[in-house]
């Protein structure tokens, strides 16, 4: 009996915002607990809501790079359910009313292109975090009331290979819109795992299994994993789960393990919120925040490799890092030499991160100096191996880029009259050797006197006028 | 019965006749000679005193009607740094480290809060026998309910302790206590006035309102409260401004309108009062006429009431669990299931049902059926009551169906048995968002009875206007001089 996985995915993602969903209180990370909380966020009685336009702007961006249907009304609900980390006692979501509807990611796998179809994009509010001890249970409230968008897909996806592509570029695709920071290991991108089996892709009567919260794409892999596996096996023992579940994955055993069998649907009770009077949101609005949104990974990779003719596969490496491709974009505002901008950025200043285990933010090296570098390496001021002293020095260091190369005595020699009264006493004491030898090897020897002697500063076909000069008048 | 008004206080002060630090005394001196009424939850007493002493150092604006008067603000309304219970047990040590926008407001007008009032539990109940902290008794008798749940706020005002309170009104809550001790109660149009800070029952009909001794007194505390608010998102920019300045008793070009299945649940002598109010006023060429409303709509008023309102307090109150603020019930030995059930326990009689019924209509098997139709036929009322504005500039209502109750009938359950179109009409005025105000017309058996004039949405003061022309025309301080006991 051959058995289908069907799996779809929801991603819970933090909205990257200065304020909480529906109050004023700011959005940070690993904050001292309950300091980064007003009274809405807390739940204290007279509390109101007020929407964070922000995160809806972000909601709308996200909407339009998943090719979504954006809805203009914007509308809430409150989902009720008695626990710990839900302050107001209900949380609010869009469940009505999802800002987004029926859209699709295209993503890649193996070469293949495959369309993900999106059912829902909602706009709702984080809850708090729970700390549990032995002894008892603590609450940070810094987490509850942050934006977050849920992106739910339609159960279209067959393998564990795509969906982890299928995360992983949606994972890209907001972090280059600069939605979310998306980080997994922090909990600002979160999924759930919804995952049947059963003999055909339109049979979806088969009990289903969430696995909650998964925060890595290992995760995600090894949990549908053993999930197939798990599922397989009770049907092949013909013993079918007979209901719903939610379970969780074990990092320690790579197993999920049962929270709660789903014998009876949660009723959470949806109420429109009343104190949020729904808003139309104005379509000329909605066009002008499109119009201001940034370009997407998959438009980025597009300009990148057809319109300044860089190399696909380098691109893509690239964009795999998000700060080094926005270091790119900043950069290329000031120098046109992509090539080398690219170049530089994926092969000497990847190196020096990953071997200093940094990110370019804790350089001190900015775009403009990099264009500088770039520039002044592609007038062959200065030379290929230099210039990587100067990168160096100049991410090490917060000085301008004449300083550096001053500092660093990297400036060409480029004056003949200079060179050529550095260069006559050694053509001088060794005119006999030099006599003897054929014209390439004699150049050959003085070119490495000069360039020793100005320590690398000598421009080389500057120098080697010079020299050629010199030999011509003294043999 | 010395009733003091903003007006004349604001006059003496200006006269320098009286100083702030002395109305205030005065007012805590009657505050606590009038302790027996329950009417005071907290009674700010030193800490307004140096206020008072500070303001009496500044300069009076001839134009700030409001500096230096005392007032009492309902328990459920935030104030930063004071216990705030709303009535509840839960609640009763929760300090709010923030103020509710409307005391803000007064505070910016330098008005003297002097004491938190007492409410029904949560702003639920309509008596005034609902507090955690006992029963508010009627001025007029004390044998009588009060009514609620703005119980305190009336009573203060009927009392004389101070001139104006602030009360809250989902149902009737202002109205009902103000026509009960023979005051003025206005309930203005939805999101006139913040509700940042107000402690939720129903928020699609939770309406901030004031309790006064006159009319004009209401519109100088309306211009004091009316502003648009960035915390409140249902918060409206109003159309008018200056209601004290624009105050006008002149009614000879209102059309008014009296409806007549609601007259006619009225029994004897109600009945008989308010007609003969009616044609006091038509006797001053004023035009009142009689028109029909749908009774089916009338009957069904309560029923639809109840089931937005307690859906939505059974939502909006499920912040109060004890998990992270209030009076946590159980031990270390419970689960947070038990913690949060515990601590709902200590919610009263009453408030425990209304969540209940709230909380089942609110389930997916119900909902179809009572929530969402409950939202359907309040459209329609407001739509029926709202066409009465296009000919008509107001409705003129008895406040309830008879004056206020005997505690002990109250309390014995004798009057649940059937409820009263006349009662339940004032419901219109939170369905339409319109403003109502509820001023004294009589006295029936020596307790107060009152009419509610109400007008469409965000006509504010017509609704003032009107109110006070009849106000004139009724004189009810004529008709009543003193109350019983100061006979």
């Amino acid at each position: 009996m051959h058995l289908q996985p069907i799996i779809g995915i929801e991603i819970h993602i933090e909205l990257k915002t200065q304020t909480k969903m529906f109050s004023a209180a700011p959005v940070t990370f690993a904050k001292e607990p309950n300091t980064q909380v007003n009274e809405m966020d807390l739940g204290y009685p007279g509390s109101l809501p007020t929407v964070n336009k922000q995160a809806v702007i972000l909601g709308i961006w996200a909407c339009k790079a998943l090719n979504m249907q954006i809805n203009s009304l914007l509308a809430f609900d409150r989902k009720h359910y008695f626990y710990p980390d839900l302050p107001k006692g209900y949380q609010l979501t869009q469940q009505k009313h999802p800002l987004g509807r029926n859209g699709y990611l295209l993503i890649d796998v193996n070469g293949k292109e495959t369309k993900i179809t999106i059912n829902r994009l909602h706009l709702e509010e984080d809850t708090a975090k729970q700390i549990h001890t032995e002894q008892q249970t603590l609450l940070d409230y810094n987490r509850a009331g942050i934006p977050l968008i849920e992106v739910v897909t339609d159960p279209v996806i067959y393998d564990a290979d795509t969906a982890v592509n299928y995360i992983e570029t949606l994972r890209q695709t907001l972090l280059h819109l600069q939605v979310s920071d998306a980080k997994m290991n922090e909990g600002s991108m979160r999924c759930d795992i919804n995952i049947s089996l059963s003999t055909n892709k339109q049979d979806l009567n088969s009990a289903r299994v969430e696995i909650k919260n998964l925060n890595s794409l290992f995760n995600v892999r090894k949990a549908i994993e053993f999930e197939i596996d798990r599922q397989s096996k009770l049907i092949k023992a013909n013993k079918p789960l007979k209901h719903d579940e939610t379970r969780r994955f074990d990092e320690k055993t790579k197993t999920t393990i049962l929270m709660r069998v789903k014998d009876q649907a949660v009723d959470y009770k949806f109420l429109e919120e009343p104190n949020i009077v729904p808003i139309s949101l104005d379509n000329e609005w909605i066009n002008e925040v499109i119009n201001d949104m940034a370009l997407t990974y998959q438009q980025k990779l597009d300009k990148y490799v057809k319109v300044y003719k860089l190399n696909f596969n380098e691109v893509k490496l690239l964009l795999q890092n998000y700060e080094l491709s926005q270091f790119f974009s900043d950069t290329i505002k000031y120098t046109k030499q992509y090539r080398l901008v690219l170049n530089v950025l994926i092969g000497g200043v990847s190196n020096y991160l990953k071997e200093k285990n940094i990110t370019i933010k804790e350089t001190k090296l900015t775009s403009f100096k990099l264009a500088k570098i770039i520039e002044i390496l592609h007038s062959q001021f200065i030379t290929q191996p230099q210039s990587k002293i100067l990168l160096i020095y100049l991410l090490e260091n917060d000085i301008g880029v004449e300083s550096a190369i001053k500092t660093l005595k990297l400036e060409q020699i480029n004056d003949e009259q200079t060179l050529e009264n550095l260069m006559q006493p050694f053509i001088k004491e060794n005119f006999d050797k030099l006599q003897k030898q054929d014209t390439t090897k004699n150049i050959r020897i003085c070119m490495g006197y000069i360039m020793k002697v100005t320590k690398g500063q000598a421009n080389p076909l500057i120098a080697q006028k010079v020299i050629q000069k010199l030999i011509d008048k003294f043999t | 019965m010395k009733k003091i008004t903003i007006e004349l206080l604001h006059k003496k002060l200006l006269n320098k006749e009286i100083s702030v630090t002395s109305i205030v005394e005065e007012a805590i001196k009657k505050a606590k000679k009038y302790q027996e009424f329950n009417a005071i939850v907290h009674l700010f007493s030193t800490e307004v005193l140096e206020l008072a002493k500070e303001l009496d150092k500044q300069e009076i604006s001839k134009d700030n009607y409001l500096f230096g008067i005392p007032y009492a603000i309902k328990d459920n309304l935030a104030v930063k740094g004071v216990v705030t219970s709303a009535g509840t047990k839960i609640l009763r040590n929760f300090i709010p480290p923030y103020n509710s926008s409307v005391f803000n407001n007064l505070k910016e007008k330098a008005a003297v809060c002097i004491a938190k009032s007492t409410l029904d539990e949560l702003g639920m109940g309509g008596t005034g026998l609902l507090s955690c902290t006992g029963h508010v008794l009627n001025p007029w008798n004390k044998k009588h309910i009060v009514g609620g749940s703005s119980s305190g706020s009336a009573t203060l005002v009927a009392l004389g302790v101070v001139p104006f309170a602030l009360g809250t009104d989902t149902g009737d809550s202002i109205r009902n206590p103000a026509s009960y001790v023979g005051v003025v109660g206005f309930k203005p149009t939805y999101g006139l006035i913040s509700r940042y800070g107000l402690f939720s029952y129903a928020p699609s009909l939770d309406t901030i309102g004031v309790l006064t001794s006159s009319v004009r007194d209401c519109a100088i505390v309306m211009d004091a409260l009316v502003k648009e608010d960035a915390l409140d998102f249902s918060s409206q920019r109003a159309t008018e401004k200056h209601y004290f300045k624009n105050i006008s008793f002149d009614l000879s070009n209102y059309k008014l309108v009296i409806v007549k299945e609601v007259n006619n649940d009225l029994e004897d002598k109600p009945k008989k009062l308010w007609n003969r109010i009616i044609k006091k006023i038509q006797s001053q060429s004023v035009i009142i006429e009689e028109i029909e409303f749908p009774l089916e709509l009338l009957q069904v008023l309560r029923s639809v009431y109840m089931i937005i309102s307690y859906v939505e307090a059974a939502s909006s109150q499920s912040n109060l669990t004890g998990i992270n603020f209030g009076v946590r019930q159980g031990n270390e030995l419970d689960d947070y299931q038990n913690i949060i059930l515990k601590t709902r326990f200590q919610f009263g009689e009453i408030v425990k049902k209304r969540k209940i019924f709230g909380a089942l209509a609110l389930v997916d098997s119900n909902k179809q059926n009572l929530l969402l139709q409950a939202k359907k036929v309040r459209s329609k009322i407001v739509h029926y009551f709202e066409e009465i504005f296009t000919k008509y500039d107001a409705v003129l209502l008895p406040s309830a169906n008879n004056c206020a109750p005997l505690i002990s009938d109250v309390l014995e359950n004798k009057l649940n048995n059937k409820n009263h179109i006349a009662d339940d009409a004032l419901l219109l005025a939170n369905f339409a968002g319109s403003p109502s105000i509820s001023i004294p017309i009589g006295l029936i058996n020596e307790l107060p009875f009152a009419m509610t004039i109400n007008c469409s949405p965000f006509k504010d003061q017509k609704t003032l206007n009107i109110a006070y022309g009849i106000e004139k025309i009724v004189d009810f301080k004529a008709i009543c001089p003193f109350r019983k006991e100061e006979k």
